[in-house]
Formats: C-alpha cells, sequence, structure tokens
C-alpha cells in the first residue's frame, strides 16, 4: 500500500515537472515497466494537446484567410477547369462573346489576352475572311515564331475588306483619305481625230497603256455583299 | 465477345464490353500496356454515378456511330450538338463539370467535345453579368477596369462593322 501510494506521487511529480523517468530508486526498479508506460501515456497526452492547439492555431488562420476574400474560397467550377479545357471551351465562342468574356473576371481576362488562344481562333476562322489567302501566307509564315503577337493578327483581320475596285485588301480606318486609284471611264479604241493617233485609250484621261494607275482617286469600294448585315453578323457571330 | 472490368473511385466495378471501354484513349493505352487481365481497371479520378454517364454515352456511340462525312459542315457551326448529345448534356451543372473532368482524363474526344460545347452554349450572346451570374464567378474587375475593357471592346466591334 505504502509503495504504491509513493509510486503515486511520484507520478504526480513527473506530470508536473514533464520529465522523463529520473534518479533510480527501489520502487522504480520494481515497477519500472509499468512506469515507463505510464511516463509515455503522459508524454502522450502533452503532444495531444500540442497538436491540438497548432490545429487550432491553423483553423484561426485559415478563418482569418477566409475573411480577406481568398481567391481559392471563391472559386467557381468553370473557374477550377484546368487551362486547356478552358481553352478548349472558348475556342467554341464567337468573336462577339470572348470579348463579352473578357470582361467576366480577371481570370477570363488573362486567359483570352493569351495569344495562344488567338492563334486556335485564327485557324478556325481563316477560312471566313475575305482576304483568306493573305491571312494564310502570314500566318504560314509567322507559324513558328514566337514573337507575332496572335491577337493583333486576328483584330486586324477580322476586320479587313478588299476593295471591288482594285481588289486591295484594306481597312476601313484607312478608308477616308480615297487611296483607291480608278478609271472612271473604259478603255476604248479611239479614232484618229488630229491630236492622238488611233488606238486603245482610257477615255477618261486618254492614257495608253493598260496598266496606268488610275486618273480619279476614290474611296475603297465594299462589295454589297459585305455591307449585309447578315454577312457582316457572320463575320462576327459565325 | 470481351469484356473488361472498370472500378470507379468508390469501387464500384462495372463490366463492359472491350470494344466500348475503347473509347476511351486512356483505358485502350491501359489494357495495351498490361495485356490480358482479369483485374479491374481502377479510375481513381471517376465516381461511379459519371463513370455510368460516361459509359452510357459509350454504349450510344458504339450502336450509333455518327455518319463521318460533311464534317466540314459541321465544324462551320459552332452550336451544332447532335440531337441524343444535346439531352445526354442536359444535366446540373456540378455534373457536366465532372463529365468533362472525366472526358479529359479518360480522353474521350467525342465526349469533351460536345460537354465544351455546352458549356460555350451557355456562354454564348449573354452579358458578361449574366455569364457571372450563369456560373456564380466573382467579378473582381474595380468599375474604372471593367469600364476601360469595355471601351477596348467597343472599339473592336465598331470597326469589325
Amino acid at each position: 500500500m505504502g509503495s504504491h501510494n509513493s509510486k503515486k506521487k511520484k507520478l504526480v511529480e513527473i506530470n508536473h515537472l514533464h520529465l522523463h523517468p529520473i534518479e533510480d530508486n527501489h520502487e522504480h526498479q520494481h515497477n519500472s515497466s509499468s512506469l515507463n508506460i505510464q511516463i509515455k501515456k503522459v508524454s502522450l497526452e502533452k503532444e495531444k494537446e500540442w497538436i491540438n492547439k497548432c490545429r487550432n492555431n491553423l483553423k484561426i488562420e485559415l478563418q482569418d484567410l477566409d475573411t480577406e476574400n481568398c481567391e481559392f474560397n471563391t472559386l467557381d467550377s468553370l473557374s477550377t477547369l484546368p487551362m486547356e479545357i478552358r481553352c478548349k471551351i472558348i475556342n467554341n465562342l464567337s468573336f462577339m462573346d470572348i470579348l463579352n468574356l473578357q470582361i467576366v473576371n480577371r481570370l477570363y481576362y488573362s486567359t483570352i489576352k493569351s495569344d495562344l488562344i488567338w492563334k486556335q481562333l485564327i485557324l478556325r476562322d481563316i477560312d471566313i475572311w475575305l482576304n483568306k489567302d493573305l491571312a494564310r501566307k502570314l500566318y504560314l509564315k509567322y507559324e513558328f515564331s514566337n514573337w507575332i503577337r496572335w491577337r493583333r493578327f486576328y483584330f486586324e483581320f477580322i476586320r479587313k475588306r478588299v476593295c471591288l475596285n482594285c481588289n486591295n485588301v484594306f481597312s476601313e480606318s484607312n478608308n477616308a483619305n480615297k487611296p483607291c486609284q480608278i478609271h472612271p471611264q473604259i478603255r476604248d479604241i479611239v479614232h484618229d481625230n488630229g491630236s492622238y493617233p488611233s488606238g486603245v485609250y482610257y477615255l477618261c484621261c486618254m492614257a495608253k497603256p493598260k496598266d496606268q494607275i488610275g486618273c480619279q482617286k476614290i474611296n475603297h469600294l465594299i462589295s454589297k455583299e459585305e455591307l449585309d448585315d447578315d454577312y457582316i453578323a457572320m463575320m462576327l457571330f459565325l | 465477345m470481351t469484356t473488361v472490368k472498370l472500378e470507379s473511385s468508390d469501387e464500384k466495378t462495372y463490366e463492359v464490353e472491350k470494344e466500348i471501354a475503347c473509347m476511351s484513349v486512356t483505358i485502350k493505352n491501359m489494357l495495351e500496356d498490361i495485356g490480358e487481365t482479369d483485374a479491374a481497371i481502377p479510375l481513381p479520378n471517376v465516381t461511379s454515378s459519371i463513370l455510368e454517364k460516361v459509359l452510357e454515352y459509350c454504349k450510344h456511340h458504339h450502336e450509333h456511330p455518327s455518319p463521318q462525312q460533311d464534317e466540314k459542315k459541321d465544324e462551320k457551326r459552332l452550336d451544332d450538338i447532335p440531337p441524343y448529345d444535346r439531352d445526354f448534356c442536359k444535366v446540373d451543372q456540378p455534373t457536366l463539370f465532372e463529365l468533362i473532368l472525366a472526358a479529359n482524363y479518360l480522353d474521350i474526344k467525342p465526349l469533351l467535345d460536345v460537354t465544351c460545347k455546352t458549356v460555350a452554349n451557355m456562354i454564348r450572346g449573354k452579358t458578361p453579368e449574366e455569364i457571372r451570374k450563369i456560373f456564380n464567378i466573382k467579378n473582381d474587375f474595380t468599375p474604372e477596369e471593367e469600364e476601360q475593357i469595355r471601351k477596348e471592346n467597343e472599339w473592336c466591334e465598331d470597326k469589325g462593322n
């Protein structure tokens, strides 16, 4: 009975000091194994307490992050998809829808800023552009260069037009200064009338060479088809 | 007819025809690597409910192979989805996104295409506010930034006409 009491006392002592078994004495030698187990239990309890404390600390930190509107907690299912799938979805959208998606959120803005997406879109849309020959030529030329800005490329080409008169490709923003030069009248046979020998001339300016630059400057002419609303809608919305 | 066993992440096993399972390039490659086996192929990224849907899709398309002609015509219309696939994709959003991830993981290209198209259709013709609402996306632009991007876009739209 006496030995039991003193053992208990010792345990309390140990518990109090958080120490490992100390100096040898009679009782200790006697019950060393059970005492060891007790001590292990005590230290285990301590560890558990400590872990719980840490856990609580961690919990508090997480809550802090939460109140600061941590981005990772507010991600929606569309935004958590891998980048390549998001690109795939964007690749199914029309030009106007992509512009709209850009305003939704920073994530989509930066995704759509990426030139890789526009490279895909150029490949997708190149066939419906009027000046696809030029676009394709340029595309093939720069396909593997890594400095080309595909976004710019797309934006330039989607609004390029072909002039009905001169067959040149132009963008409408440059169409104000009458850049297209034409002959308003046809080439026809002119009989010798004193000032000109007989021959074929442009009747407007009496220029003889067939490839003479036009004598009149006008704005580029867009085909009726291109001015058609449906056509524009097709260009933009696909 | 040979069959293979597939095991979903919640440990349900499905026995399917090899040809149907091989519509997934991932499973096809696995089978080629391990050869003949009776063991179930574990698919730790796919739950049983999603795997059931995927198998349903594969079975239907195995029985009704889609005509391969006029492929070019199909490509022109971005929102064109065959009727069966359209019905198949009429599920709630979490399921749809899980289907996308499963199709991506299992590498089933037609399923991935059709699910991505479905999501694209949900975006098509919507304003940015509507898109945010549909997918519960948070707007993290300041009003000034948003205005600036809108202006950039206006510029593109005007010149496009």
